[in-house]
């Protein structure tokens, strides 16, 4: 361990920077310390379900262990369902093999005044799953508001499969007792790979979700047919598109249709589809030249909603979407985004208006601050209520240092690369020049990474670069 | 120092290990570094031999253009000659070389040297290196593993975990051993690796123990942990299973049988034993590696009151995805109700997911243990038939049938029962209506909405509005009368006009860089290569400025895969932005050295060495080498064959003006491929001023060009034909039987345009599979050289289609195809479909890809809202489909229930498809009662047109097959006429008007 720093960050969660993993494209390595393991306990009638909490902030500051919520779950068996199929996509890796075992990173729960909600995020940072137990899913409202991490060891995760069935269930999120760590010998500690790119991805999905509006909703028994007509595999995006009261799939883009790619991307939703009342599928504005775009899949589960974000390709994570960019490079956004951060206090539901009201922004100024925080995880986006949330991931890192692309435009900024001409702009990449067109329908390069994706991944380092120099 | 090299030198020369590790026993870090540096030259050896040295430049030997070889010349046999004495030469040297090199590999695989590259390495990669050799050596086995350990603990490196775990990972059984070695004297602690618990079952029995339970005895330490492992460890399992499946060779026990014998005999925890094994159904391990665990609990035979106090584990077994979970949770649950132990709210709550489970046989299963619980307690009669009616959302229409049938033998229940039941009725299958309303259970009909007629006088008034001669009074009537139409009768069409060709270089440039990447867009293509040669008249150092952002990048695509191959049609793209830049382009013998071709000689290209295509697909490659060479000229000029429309169509006017443009530049037809493709795609109507501008240019007779036109558009016939490619027994054993489409009758001649000829070779298709599919070519995923056919000869459709077979062919037993690229190439409303046009849809939707069978169903679904789609030749297809054997009607109904998502009328194509195939239903192919199943279901929902008798004949046949149960449905759907009819016919006759309109 020579190589390795150990630092604990505010939060108390345990950040280990070390030396990147063979194969693996690892800046840091994530400690979990959980007081205990999660436990799941039969009761008199029902059971119990512990969940051990591990790091993150409260709304009275950062917590080691923090505890939220103590109530039970008025629909428990589709709430322990739809917690175990988040719990699954955090185990997950979508894109490699099944011999390839994902990094097992727990899902964050973020309590709010009325809500509580779990967010997971696959380790080919291509899926992101969140499950809302609206205020009707709990018989008390949440005793505290904050973020942290909580434990879904194999053993728990085994005993609340049972627990579904079992009557009433009784939820902690964390525990109001004094949980005492190592001397006992109860503490669990396990380590993971913390890549960057899992981070980023992690914020950016929110951002992205924000630019997705209803594509269509199926019934219950209409979802379940949907869901199991998918094929397991597909080499290329397919496309859903509302036709009477199904969906119809397609290899081909149309305006009101969703892209899915990796169908196979969207099995945990399986378990869940006797509970589900409806199918709500949300996606980006698409014509027929658009060759892949992200997508989301709510189920309905009455007092709980289910959604499953789905990155624009199976093989390519929502680190590298880029939509945010130009947005993280302005220094008035940063600002504003600052101020805005300040002013949030764990709302379910940001109240926009009153806030551009308190804060003197406009729409866009807004907007734009929105999507910064969205991108750094402090924000998430709720597509059912179409507003943010405050949530402050717990993983004591600052997400928007970590966009190479931008560090690279502002390094061809720096070192005079870039000479702006009428109605565009010339960047010198190392032996090439490439040339930038502003346009209306979008700037576009000379560049090959700008030819494969076609501003479909957001702007490249040529185009950043210019748009930062033309500021 | 007190650790001397020469000795450690001499201890491996000796080849003694022991020795080698007494002098390491005591060394510090610091003797270990100087120790290192002295062994160096040792340790590293004298060095792999190069043997590239022998790969000097050999002389290249000519080809000709049909690679024959030309008579080599004086000066080259000298040079060979030279060559071959330079080859002796190094040969000599490398021998010696070999000699030294082997003799140190002989000394470098003892154990002494490896122990000695253990004691010195400086750190986890090094040691890693030695015990990876060790690993393949064994040349001293038996006091390996001793040895090995004494020398690592004797240092413990804190890298010692990190290297094990390394090791681990790679599988090697033996480093097993020495994990557990060094685990139990404790250097390291118990390795986290899945491989440390997987390899043990089998490393234990290759440590000469007669049976597992002895081998784990004789290392108790291993029932303290390891052996938990077992069960927490994904594909520990599957490792057990293979031990126990190989046991009996060496050992009279199963693992099984071990633990349980161990459990009895109080060294093993038997309640922790049975808890880990139900627990390892519900962890995140594949559901199909499992069954050991099964196996497990049969061995420990689990009382009753075992599994009473376990209750809720067994029936949360019925959630999981594991097939083996699921039984070993019915058969327990099934145990406590025979045993009067069961709580049967909770079975009934926990029986959704085993009722609706995949696979028929489970969800079969769950119904016959609520069947039992209703006999046993009948109190819970209401409650257990309300559970049972969740399996009317199962896949299978037959599980549906049965929970069906289980309310109908227990009674439809009253109340809150009855309500649930009935929340549940509109997911089963439409087929299943009647037996449903016969208990009561009755789906609600839609009824037509109001608009209904109002839509149908607005499609009057627009009939009124065509000319008479547009025969749709008839089609209007029939939809008056609920009938459904049938579709337009179908021509070609010209399709919509292009932008304008693209005259702004920089618009080129954005153009090409797109396609120097991705070159699936066929019309994109076309038009950059237009443009490339008509601003190739611009400045050389304009075009080079213009250029320069693409050329490293379409120099990297070049060397990736070669230009002008008909296949990678990016590559062809890239070559043509470095012509236009101004770069020179190679000659045309791929043997010019120039470092462009990168295959030189195969016999497969399908352009010839002088740029002439030598099957349809290089007409492309072709043409833009054409273009290249114009480019290079650097005089601009235009491309006949640039399409007008998104079909590819030329019209005859434009034609003319490219023709006249042409003559009055003084420039002749001196491309032949583009001439051949602007005849390919000149739409009717031209006039003989067209056919005299033409000659005149290519010196030639009006009356020529005229006779060649006609004869490259006279319709050709084609027919199915199966079977294996017959060119050679060699290539029977690679490739496998295919469905495509031959010509019959005679195939004019047209003697003005070569590429016809290259078009129409398909006489005998299979003969010449080998020559037309450019083997080794498209095995890939070409998409994009595919994606161009179907606009290289618009007004052939079939042609086109039947070509576009091949892939669509290899597509259904071979994923790396470019077969969604060729269905879904047939998308354009105007490229009609004949009878090869619907074979192609239908191999489509047998594709092995689902991304084929779903742009099929696309197909299906615009075809028929466009009015091409014909039941008739469909049916005919899918009958020829069926009768080749190649065609799997699982997947083809697969894909017609995606279709008939789309649209009502898309659904209703599927029932006239399929009764309209007498044939088929007669010859009742494997999985026929797939597509009917789809069909009732459609039927009760669309309607049914005339029965075949043969369907009607199988629908009254007695007995439970699924084939007869399924056409009495159908008979049953066609007695009534559904809402879905009505929106159909509206939905054909609409196809009907704008196909007229248009």
């Amino acid at each position: 361990m020579a190589s390795r720093e150990a630092q604990r960050s505010v939060s108390g969660l345990v950040i280990v920077t070390s030396r990147p993993y063979r194969g693996l494209v690892a800046d840091a390595e994530l400690a979990y310390r959980y007081g205990s393991p999660s436990v799941v306990r039969g009761r008199d009638v029902g059971s119990e379900v512990l969940l051990a909490t591990c790091g993150g902030v409260t709304d009275v500051g950062p917590a080691v262990h923090p505890y939220f919520f103590s109530g039970f779950l008025t629909d428990p068996a589709p709430a322990a369902v739809a917690m175990l199929a988040c719990a699954a996509v955090a185990r997950s890796h979508y894109h490699l093999t099944s011999d390839v075992l994902a990094a097992l990173r727990d899902p964050v729960v973020t309590s709010s005044q009325d809500r509580m909600r779990f967010e997971s995020f696959s380790s080919c940072c291509g899926v992101h799953a969140r499950l809302d137990l609206l205020p009707g899913a709990l018989d008390d409202p949440p005793a505290a508001a904050g973020t942290t991490n909580v434990d879904f060891n194999d053993a728990m995760r085994a005993a609340l499969g049972g627990a579904a069935i079992s009557g009433p269930l009784l939820l902690s999120v964390g525990s109001q007792e004094l949980v005492v760590d190592t001397l006992g010998g109860t503490v669990t500690e396990r380590k993971v790979p913390l890549p960057d790119r899992w981070l980023k991805g992690f914020g950016e999905v929110q951002a992205i979700a924000r630019r997705m509006r209803p594509i269509g909703e199926l019934t219950g028994a209409a979802a379940q047919r949907f869901v199991r007509s998918l094929p397991r595999s597909a080499r290329r995006p397919l496309w859903a598109s509302p036709a009477g009261n199904a969906l119809a799939l397609m290899t081909t883009p149309r305006r009101e249709s969703a892209c899915l790619a990796g169908p196979h991307r969207l099995v945990e939703l399986g378990p869940l589809l006797r509970f589900t009342r409806k199918l709500r599928v949300y996606g980006p504005d698409v014509d027929a030249s658009t060759t892949e775009a992200p997508s989301a899949w709510e189920l309905d589960l009455g007092s709980a909603r289910f959604t499953l974000t789905l990155s624009p390709e199976r093989y390519r994570g929502f680190s590298g979407e880029g939509a945010l960019l130009e947005t993280l490079a302005d220094e008035d956004v940063a600002a504003d985004a600052l101020s805005l951060g300040a002013a949030l206090d764990w709302d379910s539901r940001i109240d926009v208006t009153r806030l551009e009201t308190e804060l003197g922004f406009t729409p866009d100024r807004m907007a734009s601050a929105l999507s910064y925080l969205a991108a750094s995880g402090r924000v998430g986006y709720d597509l059912a209520d179409e507003s943010f949330f405050h949530r402050e991931l717990p993983f004591g890192k600052a997400l928007e240092s970590m966009h190479p692309r931008l560090a690279s435009a502002r390094k061809l900024i720096e070192s005079g690369a870039v000479t702006l001409t009428d109605g565009g702009a010339m960047v010198r990449s190392g032996a090439t020049e490439h040339r930038v067109t502003f346009g209306p329908d979008g700037d576009r390069c000379t560049c090959p990474w700008w030819g494969k994706h076609r501003g479909n991944r957001g702007p490249c380092k040529h185009v950043l670069a210019a748009n930062l120099a033309k500021r | 120092m007190s650790l001397d090299p020469t000795l450690v030198e001499a201890a491996i020369r000796r080849k003694d290990a022991r020795a080698v590790r007494d002098l390491f026993a005591d060394a510090t870090d610091a003797d270990r570094r100087a120790c290192a540096k002295g062994l160096k030259d040792l340790l590293h050896g004298p060095g792999i031999p190069d043997y590239r040295q022998m790969m000097m430049s050999v002389p290249r030997l000519a080809y000709d253009e049909h690679l024959r070889p030309v008579p080599p010349s004086a000066e080259l046999l000298r040079e060979v000659a030279e060559h071959n004495r330079e080859v002796a030469r190094h040969q000599d040297r490398l021998n010696e070389q070999q000699r030294a090199y082997q003799e140190w590999r002989k000394m470098a695989a003892s154990l002494a040297f490896r122990l000695a590259a253990l004691g010195v390495a400086g750190g986890v990669s090094a040691a890693a290196r030695a015990l990876e050799e060790l690993s393949h050596s064994f040349d001293e086995a038996g006091q390996d593993d001793d040895l090995i350990i004494a020398v690592l603990a004797d240092r413990r490196p804190d890298w010692l975990a990190d290297l094990i775990d390394r090791h681990l990972k790679q599988g090697v059984l033996a480093e097993w051993s020495l994990a557990r070695g060094l685990v139990r004297i404790g250097a390291i602690a118990r390795p986290s690796v899945a491989e440390y618990t997987t390899l043990m079952p089998h490393a234990l029995e290759r440590g000469g123990f007669p049976t597992p339970e002895r081998a784990l005895l004789a290392d108790p330490g291993l029932l303290d942990d390891e052996v938990w492992r077992l069960f927490t460890v994904p594909d520990a399992g599957v490792a057990l299973e293979t031990a126990d499946y190989r046991g009996p060779e060496n050992t009279d026990q199963t693992w099984s049988q071990a633990l349980a014998r161990l459990s009895a005999e109080g060294y093993l925890d038997r309640a922790r034993l049975i808890d880990a094994c139900l627990d390892a159904f519900t962890r995140d391990f594949n559901p199909n590696r499992v069954s050991w665990y099964a196996t497990m609990l049969a061995e420990l035979d689990v009382s009753v009151d075992e599994m009473a106090s376990r209750q809720s584990k067994y029936l949360g077994l019925l959630a999981s995805t594991s097939k083996t979970g699921v039984t070993v949770g019915q058969a327990g649950a099934s145990r406590l109700l025979d045993a009067g132990r069961l709580d049967a709210a909770r079975l009934l709550a926990a029986s959704a997911p085993a009722l609706l489970f995949p696979q028929k046989s489970i969800a079969t299963a769950q119904l016959k243990l609520i069947d039992k619980l209703i006999v046993r307690e009948p109190a819970a009669k209401a409650q257990a038939t309300a559970a049972v009616a969740l399996a009317f959302g199962h896949d299978r229409q037959d599980i549906q049938e049965a929970a069906l049938a289980l309310i109908a033998k227990h009674g439809v229940p009253s109340g809150s029962a009855l309500d649930e039941i009935r929340s549940r009725v509109p997911d089963l299958s439409p087929a299943l209506a009647m037996q449903a309303a016969a208990l009561g259970l009755s789906v609600d009909q839609a009824k037509p909405a109001d608009g209904d007629s109002d839509e149908v006088a607005e499609l009057e008034r627009r009939v009124i509005a065509l000319p008479a001669k547009s025969g749709l009074a008839a089609a209007l009537s029939a939809v008056r009368r609920g009938e459904v139409p049938g579709p337009a009768e179908f021509k070609p069409d010209a399709g919509a006009e292009l932008p304008p060709p693209i005259t702004d270089p920089d618009e080129l440039i954005h153009l090409l860089s797109i396609l120097i990447e991705d070159a699936g867009d066929a019309l994109s293509v076309e038009r950059a290569l237009s443009a490339a040669v008509r601003l190739s008249a611009l400045p050389q150092r304009q075009r080079r400025l213009a250029a320069a952002p693409l050329l490293k990048r379409a120099q990297a695509v070049m060397h990736g895969d070669e230009p002008f191959a008909g296949d990678v049609i990016a590559s062809d793209i890239a070559l043509i932005t470095w012509a236009w830049a101004g770069e020179r382009l190679p000659s045309a013998a791929r043997d010019d050295g120039a470092g462009f071709w990168s295959g030189g000689g195969h016999s497969d290209y399908a352009v010839g060495g002088t740029g002439r295509a030598l099957t349809m697909a290089g007409i492309f490659s072709a043409r833009a080498w054409e273009a290249g060479r114009m480019i290079e000229s650097g005089r601009g000029g235009l491309l006949l064959a640039e399409p007008e429309t998104d079909r590819g169509t030329i019209s005859p006017e434009r034609l003319l003006e490219r023709v006249e443009l042409l003559a009055r530049q003084g420039e002749g037809l001196r491309n032949p491929f583009d001439r051949d493709v602007a005849l390919l795609r000149l739409a009717p109507g031209a006039t003989d001023a067209l056919w005299w501008a033409w000659a005149t240019l290519d010196g030639t007779t009006a009356e020529a060009v005229r006779d060649t036109y006609l004869a490259i558009t006279t319709p050709l016939r084609f027919e199915p034909v199966a079977g294996p490619p017959v060119e050679s027994e060699i290539w029977r054993l690679y490739l496998d039987p295919v469905l495509l489409a031959r010509t019959i009758g005679p195939v004019p001649v047209a003697a003005g345009c070569p590429s016809w000829q290259l078009l129409t070779r398909l006489g005998d298709p299979l003969a010449d599979y080998v020559a037309l599919t450019d083997i080794g070519r498209y095995w890939s995923n070409h998409d994009e050289a595919v994606a161009g056919w179907s606009i290289m000869c618009p007004w052939q459709p079939e042609l086109a289609a039947a070509h576009l077979l091949r892939p669509l062919s290899e597509g259904l037993t071979s994923r790396a195809t470019p077969a969604t690229a060729a269905i879904r190439s047939l998308h354009h409303r105007g490229h009609a479909l004949g009878l090869v046009g619907h074979l192609a849809l239908i191999v489509a939707m047998s594709g092995i890809d689902a991304d084929t069978r779903i742009a099929a169903a696309e197909l299906w679904a615009e075809a028929s809202a466009d009015g091409r789609l014909d039941p008739a030749l469909a049916a005919a297809a899918l009958s020829a489909g069926a009768d080749s054997k190649l065609v799997k009607l699982n997947r083809v109904a697969e894909s017609m229930d995606h279709a008939a998502s789309h649209s009502a009328l898309a659904a209703r194509r599927v029932v006239e498809t399929v009764c309209a195939a007498p044939d088929l239903i007669a010859a009742t192919p494997p999985n026929l009662h797939r597509l009917l199943e789809l069909v009732a279901g459609l039927g009760f929902s669309f309607g049914v047109p005339a029965l075949p008798a043969g369907l009607r004949e199988l629908g009254t046949r007695r007995g439970g097959a699924r084939l007869n149960i399924t056409a009495a449905q159908i008979v049953n759907a066609a007695e009534g006429r559904p809402a879905g009819q009505r929106q159909a016919a509206v939905q054909a006759l609409t196809a009907l008007i704008r196909r007229a309109e248009s």
